[in-house]
């Protein structure tokens, strides 16, 4: 049942050509803030923008190489042709990064349709306000640039779909918390990316089949490793994940933009739904760049709590500015709850795994007091 | 936890030696300018001096909140960028151990140079401890988070002025109850009321500083240029600490009535110009000499950086004081400009501009390790400016306050190289 997930992410390009319904637009995305229900609303199909395994040879002409290596990877799949299918591709001022990746490709690449939205840093009255002005700028850029019409009908049925997934993958999430959980974190993590691949209403049909399947699991896949929290910056590998999962961990939960973030809370969908997106968007689980950093780090500590966290490895891509700097408080915090955590500052494409295994091992003999 | 009485040990250094400066000054013949400079100086760290010994509140600032509202409510302040670079640049040891300092707390080695030393600095005691902190989302993910960090340090309330990524009518209101909100905090935590008429008669002054800064930039258009490339720090330094005070407007007036002098007079920085420069960011802050070094060598002026673009499109309004506080930034340089989708500010376009206006033979960029919302720039900026503009461009690899990452002499070395052979060419 995992394997049809595992599949589409391992086979993402074409398993995108192969979904894609004759004269159906395909519109990328990066960045787990944009509001995806918006494309889904217009009839479009909502992919993933991401990067590959080619080395970065000419991404590094158009972006330094203190760029972290995700927009530099992303940029590198652009620049080779691989998104030469895409309609549209939008995103959000989230970071420096992915700020300056927009500008290279909306001047360089031929995309039809390109948009960035501003978000805000924040979340109060005010900046909900804001940002349902950007989710409805984002709506009328499309229907502009594609001579469409996106009714609220259409917007309401989109939340349904789309809180359906996150209701489903809040399922499967909460067995985690279970002693012997039947999934581990590497095979959820792509259950979750393969929302970021498949059409959606099929993604659906897909996880309610997993969820039956999981809640009646009589053998347990997890591991009876030591269990850790996983947070960091943008992860779409799950060998990251495996590879701890080999060495004495066991992920039983994340803060990832990648993971738990994509579901971790629904729309309250009302009579106005361009407001209500603006809302789930903007008070779904904080990335770092969001003010105060207090809500990121409460939610963080509910998490260890919730489900039993013995250990927290913090897995910032290099060059990841806000993601290394959040790593700071975040460990100070952990420290002062004497919780163990392990900090490992990665590249966007596994490196070093030999090293990875070797620290991940004795954080987790360390843990276990061996 | 840093206590109290170091840092204003610190700060009464800091008060004591700029009066000295002051003192020498008086005893020799100096520009004018260059005296209010170091009164100006003196009299903001004496602000937030007074202010810790009486137990008045005191705001850690970032360097682009609306200060002129903090002197509007008297509200004693300091830029902990401004002081880090500052402090940062008085010896190497010192530059390094706020560096170990910061990097011990967890900073990685890559982040930026002045938000290491402010880190630094705040570990080791060596400011005043402020009550709350005030910073902007402008420009960058680091000031963002250092603030934060900076925040947690000290165990204190802090505000975030939200910068939208497009200051268009929804990005205009957002910011202004955003303003209206950080009025709401500061009343709050201060006691202290704003009276918005005070706030006009500040903003009246502000605006009069900025004018004359702008009528700077354009004197910096002359052949020869007027002035070298150390002025846009030096002006920048009394935009932050003094916008919205007398001292603020005579420091500008006084310039702008020397250098327009010197314009009547003919007179450039050096005696023959022969290259002028558009230094497409800050200058390494760790050794300004930098600037001096390009003039004697190659008769190099840089009449423009990015801290020295004073930006005329932008109309401020001191009887609409919110619209005034959210739209000032936009004047400062390429930094807070640059902060928006290339594609609606046009920033690109906007420098390769300013090239043209400043009338530069050639354009710099100083590619500051740390700083992606600029060097993820370059690309776009040598093929607008260097390809279809054609003027030759370069890009020195460098670091603002770290030479540990660039030394000087490397950076020479790159310039000198680029110099030759556009001297060749």
């Amino acid at each position: 049942m995992i394997g049809v997930f595992q599949d589409a992410v391992r086979r993402r390009q074409e398993v995108i050509q192969e979904n894609i319904v004759p004269g159906q637009r395909v519109i990328g995305w990066m960045c787990s803030y944009v509001p995806e229900e918006v494309i889904y609303a217009a009839g479009m199909y909502p992919v993933r923008v991401w990067g590959g395994e080619e080395p970065t040879s000419h991404a590094d002409s158009y972006l330094h190489v203190n760029m972290c290596s995700l927009v530099r990877s992303t940029l590198e799949q652009a620049l080779r042709g691989k998104y030469d299918f895409l309609d549209g591709f939008v995103t959000l001022n989230t970071c420096d990064n992915i700020r300056r990746l927009y500008d290279v490709w909306a001047l360089y690449q031929k995309t039809h349709f390109t948009h960035i939205m501003s978000l805000p840093h924040k979340v109060t009255e005010n900046s909900i306000g804001y940002f349902t002005t950007e989710v409805a700028r984002l709506k009328e850029g499309l229907e502009a640039a594609f001579d469409i019409s996106i009714t609220d009908d259409s917007l309401l049925r989109a939340i349904e779909v789309y809180n359906r997934s996150r209701s489903l993958l809040r399922q499967i999430d909460e067995l985690r918390k279970r002693d012997t959980p039947p999934i581990t974190g590497a095979e959820l993590l792509d259950v979750v990316l393969a929302g970021m691949i498949l059409p959606r209403d099929r993604y659906n049909s897909l996880l309610e089949e997993l969820v039956g399947a999981l809640e009646g699991e009589k053998a347990p896949n997890g591991n009876g490793g030591t269990r850790l929290l996983l947070v960091g910056s943008e992860l779409d590998d799950s060998e990251f994940v495996r590879l701890i999962e080999e060495s004495g961990g066991m992920v039983v939960a994340d803060d990832l933009c990648t993971g738990s973030h994509q579901y971790w809370n629904l729309t309250q969908a009302d009579s106005d739904p361009l407001r209500a997106l603006a809302q789930r968007y903007l008070a779904r689980p904080d990335c770092p760049r969001m003010h105060p950093s207090e809500g990121r780090l409460e939610r963080i500590r509910g998490m260890i709590r919730d489900y039993r966290v013995e250990g927290v490895i913090m897995a910032p891509i290099s060059f990841c500015k806000l993601h290394c700097e959040g790593g700071v408080d975040l460990s100070h915090t952990l420290k002062a709850a004497k919780i163990p955590y392990l900090s490992i500052t990665r590249e966007y494409n596994l490196t070093s795994a030999g090293q990875i295994k070797t620290r991940v091992e004795s954080f987790t003999d360390i843990i276990r007091g061996i | 936890m840093v206590t109290v009485q170091e840092g204003i040990k610190e700060f009464q250094g800091i008060v004591d030696r700029l009066g000295g400066t002051i003192e020498r000054l008086k005893a020799r013949s100096t520009a004018k300018s260059d005296l209010i400079f170091w009164q100006a100086l003196r009299d903001y760290y004496g602000r937030a001096l007074e202010a810790k010994e009486q137990g008045q509140p005191l705001i850690m600032a970032g360097m682009f909140p609306p200060h002129e509202l903090f002197h509007a409510m008297d509200i004693p302040y300091y830029v902990a960028e401004n002081h880090a670079i500052m402090e940062g640049q008085a010896t190497s040891e010192l530059r390094e151990k706020l560096f170990d300092t910061a990097e011990g707390y967890g900073m990685p080695t890559d982040f930026c140079s002045p938000h290491r030393a402010a880190v630094g600095l705040a570990k080791l005691g060596m400011q005043l401890k402020p009550d709350l902190v005030v910073s902007t989302a402008t420009t960058c993910d680091q000031t963002l988070k250092l603030y934060d960090l900076l925040a947690d340090v000290y165990g204190v309330p802090s505000y975030l002025v939200d910068s939208p990524y497009r200051i268009d009518e929804a990005g205009l209101k957002y910011a202004q109850q955003d303003i209206k909100d950080l009025i709401s905090f500061l009343e709050e935590r201060t006691g202290r009321k704003l009276d918005y008429d005070r706030l006009k008669e500040v903003l009246r002054l502000s605006k009069e500083a900025y004018d004359y800064w702008e009528k700077l930039y354009e004197l910096r258009k002359t052949v020869p240029c007027p002035v070298g490339g150390r002025a846009g720090i030096k002006d920048l330094t009394l935009i932050q600490t003094s916008s919205g005070t007398q001292i603020g407007v005579d420091y500008f007036k006084a310039r702008y009535e020397e250098l327009k002098e010197k314009v009547e007079r003919g007179e450039g920085v050096v005696p023959e110009e022969k290259y002028r420069v558009a230094w497409l960011y800050v200058l390494p802050l760790f050794d300004l000499s930098i600037a001096d070094w390009l003039e004697k060598e190659f008769g190099a002026v840089i009449v423009v950086d990015s801290f020295g673009y004073a930006a005329s499109d932008i109309d401020l309004n001191p009887e609409d004081p919110i619209d005034f506080l959210v739209k000032k930034p936009l004047k400062r340089g390429f930094v807070c400009r640059g902060y928006a989708p290339n594609e609606y500010m046009h920033f690109v376009d906007d420098l390769a501009q300013v090239c043209r206006d400043m009338r530069a033979d050639v354009a710099i960029l100083l590619s500051h390790w740390s700083c992606q919302q600029y060097t993820g720039t370059i690309r776009m900026l040598k093929d607008e400016i260097g390809g279809r503009m054609g003027l030759p461009f370069h890009v020195v690899n460098g670091d603002l306050l770290d030479p540990r990452v660039v030394s000087s002499e490397e950076m020479k070395d790159s310039l000198a190289e680029f110099f030759n052979a556009v001297l060749k060419g």
